[in-house]
């Protein structure tokens, strides 16, 4: 793999960026998703490379510079990697913890080595258990890997907490410290429902993070993407329900 | 009834998924009535059977034979009609669900009413083409009737080895059929109300006789509101609710409390349900129900925050809380140690001996059949989790 995408990338940036001028609104105010070498990994096969660390470190090469033009295009740069979480469950025959965690280590590693000349505050990363509308109930604990999602070079991380598999990790975070300066976005909610949660379920969600994490250092979020996942109509509905969940837990976090 | 006594029991709110010889059953409901409840005793017995092998301590008999036909009708009772559904005159109230009528929703309500509540391979729903009304006066001859469904469903329930004394019977109440049985006969809603409680009198007190613990459903309670066009304000909702409480408590009058549970919940469908009436504006008429147990929707996440309105209000003495603590509104499984959780909320706030584990709905037709044993699974082992933190 040879990475040629200056151009392509260039391109896809500038088209993006005429819609977001045309809408009126600022590029302070977006970020721009892509995804990380373990993501990729889920649907791109290796037929060439002899060790996966070849591998791995190709794809980190090739994302290198689509994320270095993304940031340096203004954006704030989300890299997408349910691969932390959900392909501990697709090993055929089954691998152990420990295992898994070695596998997901050089993956984040080679997710670092990608983001070697990017500041950490342009950078949030994104992982949850795949967005199917699936049981679920070999979804690996968040307790296996919350060491590793903070080792990503990236000041925001997002993570699925509002599906009912999920929903009880905040407990983690009371023994585990997120460190100084980050910023946490759980999913405050799911796309595994067509029911809207109400603000107030929101709210709590919210202010349960904040508590222990610090009213500044949480920015509400979905637990995946939407699209082909709910109707249309129930994604709206949802994030009209976060904005408005955000501003009842703001009243109560700001007086 | 049973009480969570030594450890947390586990319940359901009725509705399972189809038995295998399901496609029989529709087939024999016209012919033989031999042949019918022969299968219907085979279907229960496997019901049952399942039930027991997922650790469910409290039991139905799956409820896939009940049918609301003429024939339904014309073994219980005079008065009742199947007639053709008209554009204004529609096969039940649910088509004027406050949330269809929302610009934002229309395209959702546009697919939903194509495919159905669970797009099941296969499975094709027909929209009603006749609609229920009462034309005449409701006079109850449902005795042998009701005896005879009874007695088909304890043949199975004890080909199956269970006992008796683990299984509750669910009936409808006077206000969830209003929903699907249009008047068309009575002058004034207190009558029509009060002749639905006679025509389920007979019902709820043969279940009773027969040994079950009798379990009404009724979501109309909630789910009606919003419904009347022009809408009515609370207060006036609240009245109709307590006009049917009323009505529903007068059909009890010869049935023992605490062999009585009663189950309320929003409406099974998949739908977005931003505009379910919270619970804080009919708690208190909840509780009027003469009911030994409560059984509500309480995992969704439109109610699965309601436990904290029992922290203002008192569950009164000697009754039992029956919360769900696995929804049929999302197909991930809700892991053991949510349900856990969730069970130990309660029970912090009610006391130990006095919640069950519930369902929030019934499970048929509205979640695939794995996916409902896989939630009972699932709420058995919470119970058991929860229980060995609840007696150490």
């Amino acid at each position: 793999m040879e990475y040629r995408g200056q151009g392509a990338i260039k391109h896809e940036i500038e088209v993006v960026k005429a819609g977001i001028a045309a809408a009126g609104a600022d590029v302070d105010d977006c970020f721009f998703p892509i995804l990380g070498p373990g993501w990729l990994g889920h649907f791109l096969w290796n037929e060439f490379y002899t060790t996966e660390e070849e591998y791995v470190y190709a794809m980190a090469d090739f994302f290198k510079g689509d994320y270095e033009a993304v940031v340096d295009a203004g954006f704030i740069l989300q890299i997408d990697d349910p691969g932390l979480c959900d392909k501990f469950g697709l090993f055929d025959p089954p691998i152990s913890v420990e295992e898994f965690r070695k596998h997901a280590q050089l993956r984040i590693e080679a997710t670092n080595y990608a983001l070697s000349n990017i500041p950490e505050d342009k950078v949030r990363y994104h992982t949850c258990w795949g967005s199917w509308h699936t049981p679920h109930t070999t979804d690996i604990p968040l307790q296996h890997v919350i060491d590793l999602l903070l080792k990503v070079n990236a000041q925001a991380y997002s993570i699925e907490a509002a599906d009912v598999r999920h929903q009880l990790d905040w407990k983690l975070w009371e023994d585990v410290k997120l460190p100084d300066g980050k910023i946490f976005i759980p999913g405050v909610i799911a796309h595994k429902t067509t029911t809207i949660e109400p603000p107030e379920l929101v709210a709590d969600r919210i202010m349960t993070y904040a508590r222990i994490m610090g009213r500044e250092n949480i920015i509400a979020g979905t637990d995946c993407g939407y699209g082909n996942r709910v109707y249309p109509d129930i994604a709206w509905a949802k994030m009209r329900s976060m904005a408005e969940g955000a501003q009842i837990a703001s009243k109560q976090l700001w007086g | 009834m049973k009480r969570s006594t030594d450890r947390i029991l586990t319940t359901h709110a009725g509705r399972l998924p189809n038995p295998s010889n399901m496609e029989e059953i529709i087939a024999a409901r016209t012919g033989d009535q031999g042949k019918h409840d022969e299968l219907v005793r085979f279907g229960v017995t496997e019901m049952v059977s399942k039930q027991v092998e997922l650790k469910n301590d409290i039991h139905s008999d799956g409820e896939f034979w009940k049918t609301r036909d003429q024939r339904y009708y014309d073994g219980r009772t005079t008065g009742v009609e199947l007639i053709p559904v008209t554009v204004d005159k529609p096969a039940w109230i649910l088509t004027n669900q406050p949330e269809r009528c929302m610009p934002e929703f229309r395209e959702f309500f546009a697919v939903y009413d194509a495919i159905g509540n669970t797009p099941m391979p296969g499975v094709t729903f027909q929209p009603a083409t006749q609609r229920e009304a009462v034309t005449g006066p409701l006079e109850y001859l449902g005795q042998g009737t009701i005896k005879h469904e009874i007695e088909v469903v304890k043949a199975g329930i004890s080909a199956a080895g269970a006992d008796l004394e683990d299984f509750f019977f669910p009936v409808l109440s006077p206000g969830w059929l209003s929903h699907f049985l249009w008047n068309e006969y009575y002058q004034t809603e207190e009558e029509f109300f009060h002749a639905l409680a006679d025509f389920f009198k007979g019902e709820y007190e043969a279940v009773v006789e027969a040994g079950f613990v009798l379990q009404i459903d009724d979501p109309s309670m909630v789910t009606r509101y919003g419904f009347p066009n022009p809408p009515l304000s609370i207060e006036g909702y609240r009245k109709h609710v307590e006009m049917r409480v009323e009505a529903t408590n007068y059909a009890l009058t010869n049935v023992p409390e605490d062999q009585v549970r009663f189950h309320m919940c929003w409406g099974s469908q998949h739908s977005p349900h931003t505009t379910d009436l919270p619970l804080k504006n009919v708690i208190d008429l909840f509780l009027k129900v003469n009911a030994g147990a409560y059984s509500i929707e309480a995992a969704d996440v439109r109610h699965q925050l309601d436990w904290k309105l029992w922290e203002d209000v008192k569950l009164p003495d000697g009754k039992i809380f029956i919360p769900g603590v696995v929804a049929h509104k999302t197909t991930t499984i809700e892991p053991p140690e949510l349900v856990a959780d969730r069970i130990l909320t309660y029970a912090r706030i009610m006391g130990r001996e006095n919640v069950i584990a519930g369902t929030d709905c019934g499970y048929g037709n509205r979640v695939y059949p794995e996916i409902a044993w896989a939630k009972m699974r699932s709420m058995a082992e919470g119970a058991r989790i929860a229980s060995e933190q609840l007696w150490p």
